[in-house]
């Protein structure tokens, strides 16, 4: 396979999907600067590392790469363990999910809703994000996570149920429109 | 079926991919308990949410013709070895000085571009697989998760992989040189499916991650030590092996050299 080929291929394999990349990238990191640069460097890696690429999803294997090379940007970015860190005393409502009085969540424009699913711990983040905006199977997923499918279903699990919590409970705390 | 246990698995219901029986179970359930069902509704109203009002983020315009603009230039980079160099046959003998110095000059500026390439991606690539090996190793003990198949029993384990990974890992029992098997567990570096045998040495874990290198890879740095990690890699066969620990590299070096059979 000549150079010029080995690229056309890999183009064809991987540019569709940029936007999945992009999008992932983008939820992890919160800044469009960087997800732009993260994904420019993750083209550049799955391209030199493209012959060890053996899985039938171009799509995981893509999306792995990016999201080691986010994590890496924003363990670079703050050293010092000041991610943020899911904090039940802020991020639980005082109702549960489960109280008649907490769920009303049809009344939350998408704005807010974007702005619980940002506030999410990472694990729940890039779970939600590539289950419902990608699309992507629990096979998948565990490819992108390198975590076991099991691990991947009690992730979305928790992850809807800890977004359906903080909804909730902003419902109870602020006054209905 | 119990409502914890149907809890836990509306997730998998809603998005299809509960198996067969266990689905079966949890619609029978739903449709005796009230309390499940509302949760079920609301699951299903907030996967609708995500997806409607959630934005999946699009690329700005120009940044597929950027990465395009890279990815050719890498290749372009790749190549420029096996380019000739531009042939220059001077007509007249006192241009042959000034020739032969431009083309030297050319010549070890492309050979110093193409070593100084080579030798960053080989860093890059080598750092990256480096990192991700010690993410597996970390995630193997934040996740709770370090073996699928605890035994330490090397007849145990070594048959356990197959059917899970296209080659045969080699297992050692180093428990009378102090290091006993844990397990084993099938983990995902760079994508793809590796064997980890798990081993213990007083209160340290080290995984021994197994994979067949693709063809024409470089030879794994044989010790590093990264973030309090150390990590020892050889070749057995037409495997790769690396072991990941925060135990002490001596010991380490010990461990393998023993894995290795020496």
């Amino acid at each position: 396979m000549s150079g010029d080929e080995r690229t056309a291929r890999f183009e064809q394999a991987f540019l569709c999907h940029l936007d999945a990349a992009y999008n992932l990238a983008r939820w992890l990191t919160r800044s469009a600067q960087d997800a732009e640069d993260l994904v420019q460097k993750s083209f550049l890696r799955a391209f030199e590392h493209y012959d060890s690429f053996r899985g039938d999803s171009p799509r995981a294997w893509l999306l792995a790469i990016v999201r080691n090379a986010c994590y890496s940007h924003l363990r670079r970015r703050a050293p010092s363990g000041e991610t943020a860190e899911f904090d039940e005393r802020i991020h639980s409502p005082e109702t549960s999910a489960g109280d008649p009085e907490a769920v009303a969540l049809r009344e939350f424009d998408g704005k807010r809703l974007a702005e619980a699913l940002e506030d999410l711990p990472d694990e729940y983040r890039e779970a939600l994000v590539l289950r419902e905006l990608e699309e992507m199977s629990y096979k998948e997923i565990a490819a992108v996570l390198g975590i076991p499918i099991g691990t991947v279903m009690s992730r979305l699990n928790r992850g809807r149920d800890r977004l359906r919590a903080c909804l909730a409970g902003e419902a109870a705390k602020e006054p209905r429109r | 079926m119990n409502c914890d246990r149907a809890k836990s698995l509306l997730s998998a219901h809603l998005d299809g991919e509960l198996d067969a029986v266990n689905d079966r179970d949890l619609q029978e359930h739903l449709r005796a308990c009230t309390a499940c069902q509302r949760e079920e509704d609301q699951l299903r109203v907030l996967q609708r949410m995500i997806r409607s009002d959630a934005p999946r983020h699009r690329a700005a315009e120009g940044l597929t013709a950027r990465v395009r603009t890279s990815l050719r230039n890498a290749a372009a980079n790749a190549e420029a070895p096996e380019k000739p160099l531009p042939q220059h046959a001077p007509e007249r003998r006192r241009w042959l000085w000034q020739w032969g110095f431009s083309a030297a000059a050319i010549a070890a500026a492309v050979v110093a571009a193409w070593i100084g390439s080579t030798v960053t991606a080989r860093r890059a690539a080598a750092d990256y697989e480096t990192e991700e090996l010690i993410s597996a190793h970390v995630r193997s003990l934040l996740a709770d998760h370090l073996t699928d198949v605890p035994s330490s029993d090397q007849h145990t384990v070594k048959p356990w992989f197959a059917g899970k990974v296209d080659f045969a890992p080699p297992v050692r029992d180093l428990s009378a040189q102090g290091f006993p098997l844990i397990g084993g567990r099938l983990d995902y570096v760079w994508g793809q499916a590796v064997a980890a045998l798990v081993f213990q040495r007083n209160k340290h874990v080290i995984n021994v991650f197994v994979w067949p290198p693709p063809a024409g890879t470089a030879a794994p740095e044989p010790t590093l030590t990264r973030r309090g990690y150390n990590m020892v890699a050889w070749k057995q066969g037409e495997l790769t092996l690396c072991a990941v620990s925060d135990l002490n590299l001596t010991e380490l070096q010990q461990f393998a050299g023993e894995y290795r059979g020496q």
